[in-house]
């Protein structure tokens, strides 16, 4: 029946009672176990929804502690990013400020540079925050550029020395990465091959004149 | 004045998943849920027409709004749905002889023999829309017993019966028009300001 047509026996006011005709016309008798089966299976279902109301109010603070750290690692995730960011807009503008060769931009301003970042190694200066560097890659290009930052000052006669860790494990003497008042130093290193990679590169704090690996390691970015 | 419980008070109950609401309203309905689909669909699967339609009354008790009908109303049209949902898998043939053999058996309910006045003092409207039923024309009653029982839709009743549609549209608006007035004339005429 069209739900129209249903209409017109609704509006007679009619349609639960035609069944209920039927029902004392019927020789039909309505078996008497029926209403203990059809009364346990409500109380079943019951019981399984009073189960669940148990087990949302036992999640409920559950979730709500588990909500709550997430909160509070998105907001130390959010503020590592920041400071990496920040750290990132430093560079890049110092970069910008000090660079005079365009070679750097070449390097680091194309969809084919790489990018590992040095982090600092050993005991840091109390509150103070710990420096940092990243060493660019380009697969089209030949160069190595090397940044550092929030470097403390060299003693008289020692520098920030890089190394370098081919393919093949051999050490690479990139140069000396020297740093201004404010501790940002960069480095233009020509490798020669075009596309270099590296798998491990060091800076050490070493005196002057040294050509391996040795005094101070300052920071370092290591494979995993 | 009544001590028994309003169906409408049962269902409120039932919504906040009383047993004792939902048993009594079982008690009341149960018997005319069981006798329609014992008809169209078997008395074996009728049981399971009427548990799976008091768990679904079970379930959505708290949708019902006494403001938009009856509650009645409401919940035949529940197993009516689960008869219907039951009886599509059938054949329309099985369906007309499942919709005959109602008729007959209203039709028989005025026979000589049977006490209607006893329903009466238990389940009022229900005796009175028989007693209605059973006084009219044949293919009246038969029209709408094609269509409330078994489910069928105007065009279809008129393609079985053989009559024209508009023959058969008029056929059940008297045959409603007369149950309503029967119903109206034995409760009150607030039942007619219901429709």
């Amino acid at each position: 029946m069209a739900d129209e047509e249903m209409k017109e026996f609704d509006d007679a006011g009619v349609t639960d009672e035609l069944a209920g005709a039927l029902a004392i016309a019927s020789p039909h008798r309505l078996p008497s176990h029926l209403r203990a089966r059809v009364l346990r299976a409500a109380e079943a279902r019951a019981g399984r929804s009073r189960a669940l109301a148990l087990r949302a109010a036992w999640l409920r603070p559950v979730a709500l502690a588990a909500a709550l750290v997430l909160v509070i690692g998105l907001v130390v995730w959010n503020v590592q990013l920041q400071q990496g960011l920040a750290d990132e807009r430093s560079l890049l503008q110092q970069l910008r400020d000090n660079a005079k060769e365009s070679v750097i931009f070449e390097v680091i301003d194309s969809p084919a540079a790489q990018k590992v970042v040095l982090r600092a190694v050993g005991p840091q200066r109390p509150g103070a925050d710990p420096p940092y560097g990243k060493v660019y890659t380009n697969a089209n290009q030949t160069q190595a550029v090397v940044m550092g930052g929030r470097l403390p000052s060299p003693d008289a006669n020692r520098v920030y020395h890089l190394y370098l860790t081919d393919r093949a494990g051999a050490t690479i003497d990139a140069g000396v990465l020297a740093v201004d008042a404010s501790g940002f130093g960069y480095l233009i290193y020509e490798t020669g091959i075009r596309g270099p990679s590296y798998t491990a590169a060091r800076l050490y704090l070493q005196s002057a004149g040294a050509n391996a690996p040795g005094g101070t390691l300052v920071l370092s970015f290591e494979p995993r | 004045m009544s001590l028994e419980p309003s169906d409408e008070a049962l269902v409120a109950r039932v919504a906040r998943k009383d047993v004792a609401a939902f048993a009594t309203l079982y008690d009341r309905y149960a018997r005319r849920v069981y006798a329609w689909s014992a008809h169209t669909v078997g008395s074996e699967e009728a049981e399971d027409v009427v548990q799976e339609s008091f768990l679904r009354l079970w379930d959505k008790a708290g949708q019902f709004d006494a403001r938009r009908g009856r509650f009645g109303s409401w919940f035949m049209a529940i197993a009516r749905h689960q008869i219907v949902r039951q009886l599509r898998g059938r054949g329309r043939d099985q369906r007309v002889i499942a919709a005959d053999e109602i008729d007959r058996v209203l039709a028989d309910a005025a026979a000589p023999g049977r006490d209607l006045e006893a329903e009466v003092w238990t389940n009022e409207g229900a005796a009175l829309v028989l007693r209605a039923l059973t006084s009219l024309p044949t293919e009246q009653r038969r029209v709408i017993v094609l269509a409330y029982f078994a489910g069928f839709t105007q065009s279809a009743i008129a393609k079985i019966t053989g009559a024209p549609l508009g023959t058969v549209k008029k056929r059940t608006r008297l045959a409603l028009q007369k149950l309503r007035e029967r119903l109206a004339d034995a409760l009150g005429s607030s039942w007619t300001e219901t429709g």
